[in-house]
């Protein structure tokens, strides 16, 4: 199975319109999935896992990294260094690569940047109290980072869930 | 690959995360206006430390304002964005309508009209009624809007010209 992703944009016409714009200069959000079918999309499974009161919390998350995309400034200048951090660095084909975490409250979404074009990709989201991450979760973290990376981006538009 | 763990069915989950139209439009707003004001000080090529020296503010407000969880009061973004040399005004829009061009945003007005093949650098239309977001599916009004303004200048050339 190819990964495949899911774009994140607003819907809900019309007040929602106004939230946040996805224009030419704005990171490209994406979900990943292993497939072609939204249930395999790691967020989507972490996110309905969760209890009432984080739900609320992480459609309130995913609202602001949507205004923060919008401009394409560089995200850590719209959290703070505590906020939005790397949190862990794998090697592929001996260059480094940084996943990223934006923490908010208990909630934890992890990502990585996938060039040349201005895309991000959530991989992972957890409810943690601490910063640490268990090595199960650096594992299957690094796992997703390392395919997400090196993924053929040359069929990457094919491969958006509508 | 992802396990299919959901019995929810994802379309719906996908479409309820995707639509802010619940959201408190207040919520939306603060983050929105403390994310511009982010934007605007990378813009400005301001270190938060620096801004908050001139504004003779602890670091720890800077932090606390740009955070978007605070209720800003006129006066303190009237200050933050004279320290910027910026100055703003309240433009409205209708609520389905896209909001006005931000300054790190220019490129998009000229990407807007080098794409409907207007490259005339003294057209003298009204910059500002133009300098709306154009999302991919372009609004019917601003295209509307930008060819009555065109043909008003080729009309009036026309007539300088005889």
């Amino acid at each position: 199975m190819s990964l495949h992703y899911k774009h994140f944009a607003v819907t809900g016409h019309p007040k929602s319109t106004s939230t946040f714009a996805v224009t030419k200069n704005s990171w490209h959000v994406y979900l990943l999935c292993s497939s072609s079918d939204l249930r395999t999309c790691y967020i989507y499974n972490d996110a309905i896992s969760l209890e009432k009161t984080y739900q609320s919390k992480y459609k309130n998350m995913m609202r602001v990294l949507g205004q923060n995309c919008e401009s394409g400034k560089p995200l850590n200048i719209f959290y703070n260094e505590k906020e939005c951090h790397p949190i862990l660095t794998i090697k592929i084909d001996g260059s480094e690569e940084k996943i990223w975490r934006i923490r908010q409250g208990e909630l934890r979404l992890c990502f990585v940047y996938l060039p040349p074009e201005k895309r991000l990709i959530l991989l992972r989201l957890f409810v943690k109290n601490d910063d640490t991450l268990k090595r199960k979760e650096k594992s299957s973290l690094k796992l997703l980072a390392e395919q997400v990376i090196t993924d053929n981006t040359r069929t990457f538009a094919r491969r958006i869930i509508p | 690959m992802n396990e299919i763990m959901s019995m929810q069915d994802p379309e719906d989950f996908f479409d309820d995360l995707f639509n802010f139209s619940e959201e408190d439009p207040v919520d939306i707003k603060k983050t929105s206006i403390a994310s511009n004001f982010c934007a605007l000080i990378h813009h400005s090529g301001v270190s938060r430390a620096e801004l908050a020296e001139k504004l003779d503010w602890k670091l720890s407000r800077i932090s606390k304002v740009l955070n978007g969880s605070q209720n800003l009061t006129i006066k303190t973004m009237v200050e933050l964005a004279v320290a910027l040399d910026y100055d703003f005004d309240i433009h409205f829009h209708k609520i389905n309508e896209h909001r006005s061009l931000q300054p790190w945003e220019d490129n998009l007005l000229t990407h807007f009209l080098n794409e409907i093949e207007v490259k005339m650098i003294d057209i003298p239309m009204d910059i500002h009624r133009f300098k709306n977001i154009h999302s991919d599916s372009k609004s019917y009004q601003v295209q509307t809007l930008i060819n009555e303004d065109f043909n008003r200048f080729k009309t009036k050339s026309l007539l300088s010209e005889a």
